[in-house]
């Protein structure tokens, strides 16, 4: 009997981010990221009237939507699903036209330089660690534990006690339904 | 913001030279299909067509990040991807376009003439309203995902297309035929005075610019409008209207590129100029149209990429 189909997602808690930018600089060492160019990022968000303003910190990367519309506007279909529902890019098919990057309405998609390649570069949300039973750079980093990457269809893993805790997705007027999900900030 | 601008000018060089190229082969097929009695601007707007994409289409492939993988756009389709229908007519296009110049420079006139010229307005208003929709399809984007933009760029398309056949029949003119005729070999050339713009063809042109220069104000007024009617306006107008490049868009494109050659164009075909300076008149409307219309399409690539920052701080 088959195992079930895996369906891999990741949250981010962010209550516990606080920005360190670890999980970035993590990413670049682990997959090689050109030179000044990040698969994950912290933005900043400030919010609220004065005087009651907070700032948070978020990370910031691919969402792995499974209606995405970086593989919908690709021509060459060079984006693709994999079989674990995330997103990825064939560089044998990938003409580097860019279009990918303007259609992501996250914005998480950046060129490549053609001296290092021309693909765009993006989160893959370590397949290759995951597959070996590893967790993502980025989370083994987290100094706050605020992520954590698992198996969606599989109802008793940790990331589906997280999805419990009130995980939403980014940007739910899209109609992307993102892999990737947050814990919003609360003050 | 780190890497901001993704596409550059070479994105809207193309832009404007499809548009060009689109332009040309509709007056070129419409004024064939019709049987248009007057030659000169069938001949000129046909030898045209097909040229100024295949120079877009250069810039598109310099644009790549991986220019050597270019092929494989024509060999694999997506349906969903608007990019991949554009890369289908613009394999197409030129090919058609060039047979169509083909048939006018040799006079064929079979069946299949019509056939070309049915199937030149078809993909002329294909690359015309392809180049909109490259932009538009981009729907979380508050300045391209506006349907207006398709009909601004067509509308542009025309005007920019006939006003280089107006400037390519003064160059012609401008050519001394004798020192032409030693150069070029004689069978090679077009029929004497067969390509030389008169007076009334010149009037025709501009008038119709004119006309088509009223409706591209008009919509952009409504894109306008139509921005400032959107949740995400204010992110919009920011871009291109009221901040970012709002310099180039009101001097460029809206002073120098519609109302400037709109009042020439207006006192022209009122007689209002002697003939000298009628004469460089025009030469400077349709320079300026050309100009407004690439200065048009430069804008909304850039302005366009200016919003992404800010969306990326929605919920």
């Amino acid at each position: 009997m088959a195992e079930p189909k895996k369906r891999w997602g990741k949250i981010v808690d962010l209550n516990k981010c606080v920005g360190c930018h670890a999980c970035s600089v993590a990413c670049v060492a682990e997959n090689k990221v050109a030179n000044g160019k990040h698969r994950t990022k912290i933005i900043e968000h400030e919010e609220g009237v004065f005087p009651n303003v907070y700032r948070y910190t978020e990370k910031w990367s691919c969402n792995h939507c499974q209606n995405a519309p970086c593989v919908d506007a690709c021509p060459t279909k060079a984006s693709h699903y994999t079989e674990w529902g995330t997103v990825e890019v064939k560089p044998e098919l990938c003409i580097g036209c860019g279009y990918c990057v303007l259609a992501c309405p996250y914005r998480v998609r950046m060129m490549n330089e053609r001296h290092d390649g021309g693909l765009p570069e993006k989160c893959t949300l370590c397949l290759h660690r995951l597959e070996q039973g590893l967790k993502p750079a980025c989370e083994t980093t987290c100094i706050a534990g605020a992520i954590i990457t698992g198996d969606l269809n599989d109802p008793n893993s940790e990331i589906n006690r997280w999805v419990a805790k009130g995980a939403v997705e980014r940007r739910p007027d899209l109609d992307t339904h993102p892999n990737v999900f947050i814990i919003p900030y609360r003050r | 913001m780190e890497h901001l601008y993704t596409w550059n000018y070479l994105i809207a060089i193309y832009l404007f030279t499809a548009g060009l190229s689109s332009g040309a082969a509709i007056i070129a097929s419409i004024t064939d299909i019709l049987n248009h009695t007057d030659e000169r601007i069938k001949r000129i707007a046909a030898y045209l067509a097909p040229f100024p994409v295949v120079l877009g289409l250069v810039c598109l492939v310099a644009d790549l990040h991986r220019p050597l993988n270019f092929f494989k756009v024509l060999i694999h389709y997506h349906a969903t991807s608007v990019m991949s229908w554009g890369a289908f007519f613009l394999l197409v296009f030129p090919i058609i376009a060039m047979v169509f110049t083909a048939m006018v420079y040799f006079n064929y006139n079979g069946a299949l003439r019509k056939i070309t010229a049915w199937l030149e307005l078809v993909l002329g208003l294909a690359i015309g309203i392809y180049a909109g929709l490259l932009l538009a399809a981009i729907y979380n984007n508050p300045v391209w995902s506006n349907p207006l933009i398709v009909f601004l760029f067509f509308v542009s398309a025309l005007s920019t297309g006939g006003c280089m056949v107006i400037m390519a029949g003064k160059v012609w003119d401008s050519f001394d035929q004798r020192v032409l005729r030693k150069i070029i070999p004689e069978k090679w050339l077009p029929a004497e005075k067969s390509l030389n713009f008169d007076h009334d063809n010149i009037r025709l042109l501009i008038s119709l610019d004119a006309v088509i220069i009223i409706i591209e104000l008009m919509v952009i007024s409504t894109l306008i409008i139509s921005y400032a009617l959107r949740p995400t306006g204010e992110i919009a107008l920011g871009a291109i209207i009221t901040g970012g490049y709002y310099l180039l868009f009101w001097l460029g494109v809206v002073l120098l590129g519609l109302i400037t050659p709109l009042i020439l164009a207006i006192l022209e075909l009122q007689h209002k100029f002697t003939d000298n300076a009628s004469g460089i008149i025009s030469w400077v409307e349709p320079a300026l149209v050309l100009t407004g219309g690439y200065l048009l399409r430069h804008v909304i690539v850039y302005g366009g990429q200016l919003v992404y920052p800010i969306l990326t701080l929605y919920r």
